[in-house]
């Protein structure tokens, strides 16, 4: 049974997962007033992060293909929000979303290649991108402000709303999530969706729909890279100072590592993923400056050996398990009181 | 004109290496149909391997073919425990898995090795011969040796060999080879060893050049990487001649073409990876045939 | 005279479909038996059964133990050989090399022999020989076919499992395949069973045949009965 099946109205487990989102929502809209400014600014990388994270699941989870480069994108869209700031006035709500215009138009170049060739290509490709955006960034020092990048400050809220500039971006992040989660689960429940679903399931069947499909591809290759790039802006207005290095290719295989950790076809997985990606390097360092890579190595690995489908399907199992064991009850007792 | 014979003999040095990786990412891409992205780090394991041995005492001529025969051990076993439970799973999958023995193997490798960079003495002495006026070095004399040396070999196992053949076969079609008596299985866990016995060539020579540091085998991964794909993933022979081609390619790009002389040079691989895939994805020599998409 | 290979009670499944139910079947040393039946009926899921590529449930028996424990390549080993559906040449490797996969499956005792059976092959299939560093993939349908079942024959096998060895292939060779196959039971002493939809060779050939419908053995016996039964008759010997 999917992990993301909608149960029906009257199951139990379904209201129970709706309390719990509900109760989640009320504690992440409660939560900036209470905690300290740096939790704030960690939960917030979690929210740009996991927007990341979310676009790398509607790519690789629903549509198979492997991106090693969504750093770069990441980088794009903040890189071209800090430029549009700094160098052209132009008001953060309009730079990010060039940002996301521009990381969208990246997105299209990427998976155009893909229509003819394995996903081996594309995985070549993408690591290209990502391993020279900081190269190149760096190289245009006019453009980017090379190594020591390009410093904007953070906005504070508009309207004359009340509130800390650090605690509006949370806020701006969230909101933003939570329409990705909507879109992400619109395009996943509709139509292409389900033809995703059929084609991962059949590859004679992906053959069949040829070239319609191959054109879905590339397009879900685009709408994920815009989501990152808007995720990018979004991060970039919280982090203020934009450097080649944060953009590596050890953020592309952190997106990745938390993809799959929170689970490659769950929308609040990503969440899940992006708060492992975010806290572990911090709870980790001191044993090691390599050790937070280790650990992601390792939860790599535990999950695809033996948690197919990430910390998001565990309360399915969990809850699968649970409702064998009521079918064998019921069918034991059917067994005693039927004769 | 020496200036070009200078950078052609320094490419095809280094082309060898890259050469050498390619090998071993054909081999493994051919049973396993994945692209190995801890190869690099296996090679950098093995390097690291002989730098141990040697600063004990032991001379490179012993240690080099211990270091070799580990790493083959080792190749069979990274199939073995990680590839071999994943038999029936997607090719994402596969590279998931590999993408976390990079990251794993990277990890461990900085954390015991430390990051400041060590000499492997070069095991062909410091010499310099200078012939119509361009400088090569004993070490790329020696090394290229010693890599066509291991090349040839393989060349031969694969092609004259019953295992070598029993291995090719169970990596083109592995339902018939099971039908004929092959541990599809075990071949699989071989090729994977003999790639790694290629990388921990490639690597050991590579050191005295390139230095001894956990990241050393990196950006050589990506130009293997690039020399793979355009000699045709799969092809033997492909990843020989692209892994010269590539090492040649990018030495010449870097002396001749000023945007591509500094750190901007990482974008020859990626820009032949880009120039294949739109006009010839098999590569030079691989089958249209292998090609799915 | 105890069976070369019996099975009983066995069943197989694709996904949640069963492929075969509850199947009985004897292959008598030395004899050729024909598998026949329509599309679907289990003609191949019952050899791959034997061979030991799809998991069963149920005993299968060869040379009195029982192999349902095997995996495929150990069931080979053992020396049950197996011409799958579409031949499964390795069309990248050269006819020659295919060959020596065949005889690199022999036992130990046999190897001795194996120059001597590859020339008595040659001789079994001239054409083999005129093409043998060509890359298989160049050849022919019937021409592979041949080259997949010389492969199959170097591994002197006790039992040699075929399936439909007439698909795709004109008449004129398809009389050529199965006049090698008679050569085959009587040159390398080995007990066939073949997969058929071209019902008129098969029962030329074999000397008993099983008739399978929807997974169960519907018809079994010796060839000239089953050639008189009514159904088989109408279905496919009819016009």
């Amino acid at each position: 049974m999917s992990a993301y099946a909608l149960p029906g109205r009257s199951d139990p487990g379904a209201l129970a997962g709706r309390g719990v989102l509900a109760i989640c929502l009320c504690l992440a809209v409660l939560a900036p007033f209470f905690v300290s400014g740096y939790t704030v600014f960690q939960f917030t990388r979690v929210l740009c992060i996991g927007i990341a994270v979310l676009s790398i699941n509607l790519l690789l989870g629903y549509s198979g293909q492997v991106s090693i480069g969504h750093s770069a994108i990441f980088g794009l869209g903040a890189y071209t929000t800090a430029i549009l700031i700094h160098k052209a006035s132009v008001p953060y709500g309009l730079a990010i979303l060039a940002g996301g215009a521009l990381a969208f138009v990246a997105g299209l170049l990427l998976g155009v290649p893909a229509l003819r060739i394995r996903g081996l290509y594309l995985g070549l490709l993408t690591l290209g991108v990502a391993v020279l955006f900081p190269t190149i960034v760096s190289h245009y020092r006019e453009l980017t402000g090379g190594p020591f990048g390009i410093s904007i400050r953070t906005p504070p809220a508009p309207w004359g709303i009340d509130l800390a500039p650090d605690k509006w971006v949370y806020f701006l992040s969230l909101a933003t999530l939570l329409v990705f989660v909507g879109g992400f689960q619109g395009i996943v429940r509709g139509r292409i969706g389900r033809a995703l679903g059929a084609l991962r399931k059949s590859e004679a069947m992906a053959a069949a729909l040829g070239v319609g499909l191959a054109r879905t591809k590339t397009l879900i290759f685009a709408i994920s890279a815009g989501m990152a790039g808007i995720g990018g802006g979004l991060y970039q207005l919280l982090i203020g100072t934009a450097t080649p290095t944060t953009y590596t290719l050890t953020l592309s295989l952190a997106f990745l590592v938390g993809s799959v950790l929170g689970g490659l076809r769950s929308s609040w997985g990503a969440i899940a993923g992006a708060a492992f990606v975010v806290y572990v390097p911090d709870k980790t360092a001191s044993l090691g400056s390599t050790a937070p890579q280790l650990v992601y190595a390792i939860a790599l690995a535990v999950v695809i050996y033996f948690l197919p489908g990430g910390v998001a399907a565990v309360p399915a199992r969990l809850l699968g398990m649970w409702r064998s064991k009521r079918a064998t009850h019921t069918v034991q007792l059917q067994q005693r009181g039927g004769k | 004109m020496t200036l070009f014979f200078q950078q052609l003999i320094s490419g095809l040095a280094i082309g060898f290496v890259y050469a050498g990786l390619a090998l071993a990412l054909s081999v493994v891409y051919e049973g396993a149909g994945v692209l190995n992205f801890a190869q690099g780090e296996m090679a950098t394991v093995s390097a690291f391997l002989a730098w141990v041995l040697t600063t004990r005492g032991m001379t490179f001529w012993l240690a080099f073919p211990i270091v070799l025969v580990i790493s083959f051990v080792l190749g069979v076993a990274v199939e073995r425990i990680f590839i071999r439970p994943l038999e029936r799973a997607s090719e994402q999958e596969l590279l998931m898995v590999t993408l976390a023995l990079y990251l794993g193997i990277n990890a461990i490798v900085g954390w015991s090795a430390g990051y400041l960079q060590k000499t492997l003495t070069s095991p062909f002495g410091s010499d310099v011969w200078i012939v119509h006026g361009t400088f090569i070095t004993s070490q790329q004399v020696g090394a290229a040796a010693v890599l066509v040396g291991v090349l040839l070999l393989v060349g031969i196992l694969f092609q004259r060999t019953s295992i070598g053949l029993r291995i090719r076969a169970a990596a083109q079609n592995p339902e018939s080879s099971r039908l004929l008596g092959i541990s599809v299985g075990w071949m699989l866990a071989l090729g994977w060893g003999i790639a790694a016995v290629v990388g921990a060539a490639a690597g050991t020579m590579a050191a005295p050049t390139i230095g001894l540091q956990p990241d050393m085998m990196g950006p050589v991964l990506l130009l293997a990487f690039a020399a793979a794909a355009l000699g045709g993933f799969g092809s033997r022979v492909g990843a020989v001649v692209g892994g010269l081609v590539i090492g040649v390619a990018s030495s010449l790009a870097a002396q001749y073409v000023d945007l591509l002389a500094g750190d901007l040079n990482q974008i020859v691989p990626f820009a032949v990876i880009l120039v294949v895939l739109l006009f010839r994805p098999q590569g030079l020599f691989g089958r249209a045939s292998a090609l799915r998409v | 005279m105890s069976a070369l290979l019996e099975g009983r009670a066995v069943t197989a499944f694709y996904g949640d479909a069963p492929a075969l139910q509850d199947v009985d079947f004897e292959v008598n040393e030395g004899e050729i038996l024909a598998v026949l039946g329509p599309n679907g009926a289990g003609k191949t899921t019952l050899l791959r059964a034997i061979s030991r590529v799809v998991r069963t449930r149920g005993e299968i028996r060869f040379r009195g133990d029982s192999i349902v424990r095997l995996s495929a390549d150990q069931a080979a080993r053992r020396g049950i050989g197996h011409v799958p559906e579409g031949r499964g040449t390795f069309v990248d490797l050269t006819v020659e090399e295919n060959l020596r996969l065949g005889s690199l499956a022999r036992r130990r005792a046999d190897r001795g022999r194996a120059l001597g059976d590859l020339q008595a092959v040659y001789q079994l299939f001239p054409i083999l020989a005129e093409f043998r560093g060509r890359r298989a993939g160049a050849l022919s349908g019937g021409q592979q076919q041949m080259l997949a079942i010389a492969r199959a024959v170097l591994g002197r096998p006790r039992l040699l499992l075929l399936d439909e060895p007439s698909l795709g292939l004109g008449p004129v060779v398809v009389n050529e395949v199965f006049e090698r196959l008679s050569r085959i039971r009587e040159e390398w002493s080995t007990t066939l069973v073949v997969a058929e939809q071209n019902v008129r060779q098969a029962l030329r050939l074999a000397d008993r045949a099983l008739l399978m419908r929807t997974g169960r053995v519907a018809l079994v016996g010796a060839t000239d009965e089953v050639a008189q039964d009514p159904a088989v008759q109408r279905a496919y010997l009819g016009d």
